[in-house]
């Protein structure tokens, strides 16, 4: 059972949301409770510590009119309950996207005055759904940390890794980016496993993406039309293999 | 030993050429130079005569003018050196002279390491004069005005045509040699005192770049507020708009009129929700931010945004504050993103833009998003030097902001590209 926790200052809202949460249980076999429906973060922040919750999904509002706000609240809930999925419930002129996103990792946000609430909480669950499904699945993501920003990357979805020269950051590309962190390769070849080879001193290539060799420069061809220079000692190895 | 002295001089006037010059000259160029002058004392000494100086001069400085990439300063730059090897050749020359029999039997029996010394002193002076005097220098010294280094350029070159003539026609009219040294050696003192001159501008240069700077966001804040007192009228006219519909429907509710509340609700208020004008009201939101700087360059940059008629949407949540980023290299870096944003988003399909200030404990994030047309290369290739998507243009931007924060140790940038919309993250740790 996964709890839902709803919270705004205005009553009508509150029971929007719980219909559309109602109505989305009806198309979908997830199991979802609403356990709380309140227009005061003091009532969710002590439920939530009764409950002990783990995994909830929230549903904020920014501006509560009272003392602490959606931003606070959200911060709250996300030291009690590390795994919630934070779902922001504002107006457009309150809408903060990325300020959502970076610092309190909120996954989605539902805009009131604009478009068909229904449908726009049936497309949030849906998301959460997928991302709950991702989870469970075996493979363990990799989270790299930036201060106060998290970022989750699948396995899959990773290129390769190199280090950037002079410096302690490491690259990491993507299927849809090229993301620079503060790390070693080596940690990092830990938590990514087997299938990622060492194919120079600085550059780790993930073994699903290479599609094959070419001798001439001593390079790996990746999936995605890029090249992976190979070092002198380790190109028999890499030659073998593809 | 005609090959070791050849040798020697062409070193020497190598040295003199190279060891000053503000970057480190490119292999192949450097080669060129040697060959040339190489060429020069080897060969053409006996038809030239005293005429070769004037050819190695002016050969030398075309080279080192190409090989630069067309740079004055270090044309300059590289004259100069090799007036400060001059005048220390001819400093040794007049004490070996002068000085009688110490230094001129030194010379005389052994020539090779007597060179080779005066040689690794001059190398020596040179290498100093960059390091303490010209190294702090030179980043003021390249934005000096063209015509300017040009002039100094001249005054140089011209003080060394007139030591060539002081020896070619002084030899024709048998003026002795202690005397055409002692001309040379004070036009180069008179050549070395004006460079000296330009290299003292930069102070001054410095001042005067500072003060331009401080002008224009100077009139930039002044816009700035121009805008804010707009924004106020504005809001002053809305708030009176408010209170005549609220007393309208006052008198509706209280009348108990209700189907002429709902057609006035519905005409009035749901059609044409009275609105700000959204400009003024995104610009006000760069109240949050302290630094001046910085929010010059972020007006600048969202007029520009506003002038292109893009969906601009601005977050500024919180105070921002930053202190562990030189604010001019932030302004740059961020001055690029922009720009490549705003250029992209002209072309996209909803020229939608959107920049983000996200202050937390533990770092402040720039979030620069646009959509853009279709990319069909992996974004690793976005940051070689010279690419851009765009066809005749330098591309030169991402490479550039990587140049600039790869070195930072708390400075982080990510970049992804999903369902045509790029977005760019500038993330700056606290220390």
């Amino acid at each position: 059972m996964i709890s839902v926790f709803i919270c705004d200052d205005e009553i009508v809202w509150i029971q929007k949301i719980a219909d559309a949460v109602t109505e989305y249980q009806d198309i979908s076999e997830w199991p979802l409770s609403i356990v709380c429906q309140t227009d005061s973060p003091i009532t969710l922040l002590s439920q939530l510590r009764e409950d002990c919750t783990k995994g909830g999904i929230y549903f904020l509002d920014i501006d509560l009119k009272t003392s602490i706000n959606g931003l606070v609240l959200a911060q709250e809930i996300r030291t009690l309950d590390p795994n919630a999925t934070l779902i922001f419930v504002t107006t457009h002129d309150e809408l903060m996207a990325e300020t959502f996103r970076l610092k309190l990792q909120a996954l989605d946000y539902i805009v009131k005055d604009e478009g068909d609430l229904y449908l726009q909480i049936e497309q949030c669950l849906t998301h959460v759904e997928q991302h709950c499904a991702h989870r469970e699945k075996g493979d363990l993501p990799v989270t790299l940390r930036l201060g106060n920003l998290h970022r989750t990357f699948q396995k899959d979805d990773i290129y390769y890794v190199c280090s950037v020269k002079g410096n302690h950051k490491i690259e990491i590309h993507t299927r849809i980016g090229t993301y620079i962190f503060a790390d070693s390769l080596k940690a990092l070849c830990v938590q990514l496993g087997e299938n990622f080879l060492l194919c120079n001193r600085g550059l780790l290539v993930n073994a699903n993406h290479v599609i094959g060799s070419d001798s001439k420069d001593k390079t790996l061809l990746l999936d995605n039309g890029e090249k992976c220079p190979c070092s002198v000692r380790l190109w028999p190895r890499m030659a073998r293999r593809f | 030993m005609e090959i070791l002295s050849v040798a020697f001089s062409a070193v020497f006037a190598v040295i003199g050429f190279s060891f000053l010059l503000s970057k480190r000259m490119k292999g192949i160029v450097f080669l060129l130079l040697l060959a040339y002058i190489f060429l020069i004392y080897a060969f053409m000494d006996n038809s030239l005569g005293q005429w070769k100086t004037f050819f190695l001069v002016s050969g030398s400085i075309i080279i080192v003018f190409a090989g630069t990439g067309k740079s004055l300063l270090d044309t300059l730059l590289s004259l100069t050196g090799y007036l400060v090897m001059t005048l220390v050749d001819y400093l040794f020359s007049v004490l070996r002279t002068w000085s009688g029999f110490p230094l001129q039997t030194l010379y005389v029996r052994h020539p090779v390491p007597f060179q080779l010394i005066v040689i690794f002193i001059g190398a020596l002076l040179l290498l100093l004069l960059r390091r303490f005097y010209l190294y702090p220098k030179y980043a003021t010294l390249e934005k000096a005005p063209p015509k300017l280094l040009f002039c100094f350029l001249i005054v140089v070159y011209l003080a060394i045509l007139l030591m060539v003539f002081n020896f070619v026609y002084g030899k024709s009219f048998y003026y002795p040699t202690k005397q055409l040294i002692f001309n040379g050696f004070l036009i180069i003192v008179l050549a070395l005192c004006t460079v000296l001159v330009f290299f003292n501008m930069s102070e001054l240069l410095e001042r005067e770049q500072a003060l331009s700077l401080q002008q224009a966001r100077l009139s930039v804040m002044q816009d700035y507020t121009e805008r804010m007192e707009h924004l106020y009228e504005e809001m002053r006219a809305f708030r009176h708009d408010y209170k005549n519909i609220l007393s309208t429907m006052e008198y509706y509710i209280d009348s108990g009129d209700m189907t002429s509340l709902q057609s006035y609700f519905h005409a009035k208020i749901q059609s044409h929700n009275p609105m700000l004008s959204s400009d003024s009201f995104i610009l006000g939101k760069l109240h949050l931010i302290a630094d001046p700087a910085l929010k010059s360059l972020l007006y600048t940059k969202l007029i520009s945004m506003l002038n292109h008629r893009l969906t601009i949407i601005l977050e500024i949540a919180e105070p921002v504050e930053i202190f562990s980023m030189d604010n001019l290299t932030l302004c740059r870096v961020l001055g690029i993103l922009l720009d490549n944003a705003i250029e992209a988003a002209v072309c996209g399909k909803e020229q939608k833009i959107s920049l983000a200030v996200v202050s937390a404990e533990e770092a402040v994030h720039f979030v620069v998003g646009n959509d853009t047309l279709p990319i069909s290369i992996p974004t690793s290739r976005l940051f070689e030097k010279g690419y851009s998507t765009k066809e005749g243009h330098s591309g030169l931007g991402l490479s550039t902001v990587r140049e600039l924060i790869d070195p930072l140790p708390n400075v982080f940038l990510s970049t992804e590209y999903e369902d045509s919309y790029f977005r760019q993250t500038l993330t700056i740790q606290r220390r």
